[in-house]
């Protein structure tokens, strides 16, 4: 559905994005992360046709999205500092956006009112709260019916609540309509639950991309206890990125699939083999701590 | 999904108009006020006061001019309108999300641009149109709408588009270049005042530095169709003839509204590639294109610099080079870091790479001023070569207004004289030695006009040559009858008599004759070294601190040819050209004691001493 390739972009002489490469698949939920200056917002707004890169390319659905407004039909965009024209309540910018856009879905809207109860929709947007205002673009956003949706921290400043009812929405609108969800956080705890894919945009370059089952299963956490309490010497080629030890207890974070991790370990006798789950948190930790990237960044 | 190619968005202009309600209905007030109800207001009075029985003839003047032709009233309004219209249609610009969002929505810049373009066009013009309307329908219910009328307000409707979008395209055009809300209105008023600010600085910083070069020497004429609001002012239609019920009027400086139109296509088409090419995220920046920055640093600089050291010069009233130089440098490099500071809007500005550059600026600025002050450009030593000339007027010390080859002769060697004793003129300007001030001005037949002053000391020798030269009785001749005499007719006077207080105390009509007698009788005491010149007469004034004259002596009289003089300010070589000369002209003699002949005339006409007697 996206596809950047080779985009670089420069603010004077500063390189806000350098030669970033990043393929969102149709139907995907992608996570974007990084820590904050990483680029996340530049290359969001080159994807929304904002912003015009100075090399490569940005294509959505197979076109350039730069100037061309049947693509942009198929996109909505919810920005971190969400805009409203002034004085202008639901109802005006309801109006707006049915004008605007082809497959504004009015009857959705009105359904849609039942989700959001706490919102007038005669009152100045700007005069309701920040989350309320989120709700808002939320609500505007679906009832465009689009096919990519972009989110930039897109649930910063609702309740609990209303976050679990906007993913919840979102979730049942990709589930019906396969549409396409690229949103940028730096809040991997936020991401891991909704995303099926993760790129980590770090000093303007993606530094990884994958889809989340491929991180999750080529990373293991493995409890492992012998009768000595010394680790005896692990089998070549067992690519260990971290070990710690309690008592007799060791834990090892290990990259390669877990079926011959755990054939390579029982046949050291161990009295004890637990493979725990990895947080994506963990694997971010454990992928790209040696790598002098400031994984701590991240991690908030 | 190819982008369909759509011009105009319905989105954004309901949205421009529904939000844009204060700015259209304002101007609706205004128009609605100045113009029906104004006219309204002025008929009501007229019958109020007696002046008119029917309201037709209270309303028809009105009608047809003073109402709708007070451009330089309205003007100044379409400006400050334009820059309104042009920031609020075109506002998310100024700030980065609003920028951000309204160009992720679906519609290309050139659907973006055409709908803020045309919204705002119609805030502006359908207001006015209206009104014009709505008063042209409220004539017509009073019976006073002629076809003369209707094309009237034709025309001002015509004019009014024409003004309105040249000064909104400039704005718009000016947007697209700046992205600062409170850069905006700064700057629209320089781009207004353009090309007479640079003018004046560039004349204030020529007048400091070059010898001779005065305000006023390189540019004669500052406004022009390059100051539009101040020139758009005088453009419309004016009352020739004006009696209540019959009007004639002439159309003035129409021309130039084609022109004016073109320049607003001209705005519109850069303003449009630049809105293609912008980037977004300079929003907010006082100048977002990468290429303007150095001219606004540069020409901050310089304009500052010059008007700082011209304020520095004046206040120590010293004409100082050091002085001068010194000013530019420091206030030039500080208006260099204050402009880099709004650029960057950042105050951390002193980078190595700016220190350069301001060095490189106080080098070039330094540079300029040097070249002026040493003339390299030949501006000091310029006289127009003597077969281009058409006439020459000399004011100041000696008044001489003359095209006769053998005047101008000699007004080319005054000025080759004055430029041989440069240096010396130079120091003696320099420490503001008492002296007479020259200017002499020559009319050149390609029309244009050239002018040098100069301060000349009474003891240098160029003074005396001019003083000698005043005196000699043709050239006094033709200063007062003008330059055609002896070619004019004397056809009447009047003679004004003073007390020995110098009090008006009335005057006298001369007849035909009498003036004839008078106008030999002058010619008699001039020929014979009795009139006085104006050094003299200043002299006189100044040593004996009383006035001694009798009276005045005005002769009217008609030149054929056209009437010149020298001492009448409104015929210089400004009228030298003009087809509609006039004939008819004045001279006016102080008498005192020395015109011999003329108190003897005076006397024996009875003009003088039956008006004592009395």
């Amino acid at each position: 559905m996206i596809e950047v390739i080779n985009v670089t972009k420069r603010f004077d002489t500063f390189t806000a994005l350098d030669h970033v490469n990043m393929h969102v698949k149709k139907g995907a939920i992608y996570g974007l992360v990084g820590p904050n200056g990483a680029g996340k917002s530049t290359i969001i707004r080159h994807i929304t046709g904002a912003y015009r890169q100075d090399e490569g390319e940005i294509r959505v659905d197979g076109q350039p999205v730069y100037e061309n407004a049947a693509v942009k039909a198929e996109i909505a965009y919810i920005p971190d500092d969400i805009f409203y024209f002034n004085q202008a309540n639901l109802k005006d910018m309801m109006r707006f956006y049915k004008n605007m856009y082809p497959s504004f879905d009015t009857e959705l809207f009105e359904r849609l009112h039942e989700c959001f109860p706490t919102i007038q929709k005669k009152r100045a947007i700007r005069r309701l709260s920040k989350g309320m205002q989120k709700q808002v673009a939320f609500w505007l956003a679906i009832c465009c019916r689009p096919k990519l949706l972009i989110l930039d921290e897109p649930v910063d400043g609702l309740d609990p609540v209303m976050r679990r009812q906007i993913w919840s929405l979102l979730m049942s609108d990709v589930a019906e309509h396969g549409i396409t969800v690229l949103v940028s956080s730096h809040n991997l705890r936020e991401l891991e639950d909704v995303c099926d894919h993760v790129g980590i945009l770090h000093h303007g370059k993606i530094v990884m991309e994958r889809s989340l089952d491929d991180l999750q299963g080529s990373v293991s956490k493995i409890q492992v206890a012998f009768d000595s309490e010394e680790l005896p010497v692990m089998p070549d080629g067992m690519d260990i990125l971290h070990r710690s030890s309690a008592g007799r207890v060791h834990t090892l974070i290990i990259r390669g699939k877990q079926s011959l991790i755990r054939t390579q370990i029982t046949s050291l006798k161990p009295i004890l083999l637990d493979i725990l789950p990895l947080t994506l948190e963990e694997i971010f930790i454990y992928e790209l701590g040696g790598a002098e990237y400031e994984v701590k960044d991240i991690l908030i | 999904m190819k982008s369909k190619i759509s011009l105009f968005n319905k989105a954004v202009w309901k949205r421009n108009v529904t939000g844009g309600w204060g700015l259209w209905s304002g101007l609706l007030l205004f128009y609605i006020l100045v113009l029906p109800v104004s006219l309204y207001g002025s008929m009501v009075q007229m019958i109020r006061s007696n002046v008119v029985d029917k309201p037709s003839e209270a309303i028809y003047p009105f009608m047809m001019v003073d109402n709708l032709w007070r451009m330089s009233f309205y003007v100044p309004i379409f400006a400050i309108a334009a820059l309104f219209c042009a920031m609020y249609v075109f506002s998310y610009l100024f700030t980065a999300r609003n920028s951000n969002m309204m160009h992720t929505y679906p519609i290309n810049r050139l659907s973006l641009f055409v709908t803020n373009y045309v919204s705002g066009l119609a805030f502006l013009l359908v207001p006015a149109v209206l009104a014009a309307l709505l008063t042209l329908a409220g004539g017509a219910s009073l019976g006073v709408v002629t076809g003369e009328v209707v094309r009237y307000y034709m025309l001002w409707i015509l004019t009014a588009a024409v003004e309105n979008m040249f000064f909104y395209s400039m704005a718009v055009c000016l947007l697209m270049f700046v992205g600062n809300i409170f850069a905006v209105p700064v700057l629209y008023l320089i781009l207004n005042f353009l090309y007479i600010g640079c003018i004046v600085i560039l004349e204030s910083i020529v007048g400091m530095v070059c010898f001779g070069l005065e305000s006023g020497s390189l540019f004669r004429d500052s406004v022009n169709v390059l100051t539009p609001i101040a020139y758009l002012a005088d453009v419309g239609v004016r009352a020739l003839v004006y009696d209540r019920m019959d009007i004639e009027c002439e159309l003035v400086r129409m021309h130039v509204l084609p022109g004016y139109f073109v320049a607003a296509v001209v705005f519109v088409l850069i303003a449009l590639a630049a809105y293609g090419k912008k980037h977004i995220e300079t929003a907010g920046d006082v100048i977002t294109v990468n290429w303007l920055k150095p001219i606004f640093r540069w020409g901050l600089a310089v304009c500052t610099a010059s008007l700082g050291a011209l304020y520095i010069t004046l206040v120590f009233d010293s004409k100082s080079f050091v002085l001068l130089i010194c000013s530019v440098i420091v206030i030039g490099a500080a208006a260099f870091f204050i402009a880099q500071m709004l650029l960057e809007r950042s105050v951390h500005v002193f980078t190595k790479k700016r220190l350069r550059e301001c060095a490189a600026y106080s080098v070039m600025i330094c540079a300029l001023y040097m070249a002026l002050n040493m003339d390299v450009l030949g501006l000091e030593k310029k006289i127009p070569p003597a077969d281009q000339v058409q006439a020459v007027r000399v004011s100041g010390a000696v008044e001489l207004l003359s095209d006769d080859p053998k005047r101008m002769d000699w007004v080319h060697g005054l000025h080759s004289q004055i430029l041989a004793s440069r240096k010396e003129l130079k120091r003696a300007w320099k420490e503001d030695t008492m002296g007479w001030s020259v200017s002499i001005d020559y009319l050149l037949k390609d029309g244009s006009t050239f002018r040098r002053s100069y301060r000349i000391p009474e003891t240098n020798e160029i003074f005396a040559e001019i003083k000698e030269y005043s005196k000699l009785p043709e050239v006094q001749l033709e200063q007062m009858f003008g330059i055609h005499y002896p070619n004019v007719e004397v056809y009447g006077g009047i003679f004004e008599y003073y007390t020995k207080d110098g009090a008006y105390s009335g005057s006298k009509r001369i007849s035909q004759t009498q003036a004839n007698q008078l106008f030999e009788a002058v010619k008699e005491d001039i020929n014979n070294g009795r009139g006085a010149t104006k050094l003299e007469q200043y002299e006189e004034t100044a040593s004996t601190q009383t006035d001694t004259s009798i009276g005045n002596l005005m002769l009217e009289l008609r030149d054929e040819a056209g009437f010149m003089s020298a001492q009448n300010y409104y015929s210089g070589l400004s009228q030298y050209n003009s087809s509609d000369l006039a004939k008819d002209g004045e001279v006016r003699i102080e008498v005192d004691q020395r015109y011999a002949s003329l108190l003897e005339k005076l006397y024996e006409l009875n003009i003088l001493e039956k008006e004592k007697e009395e």
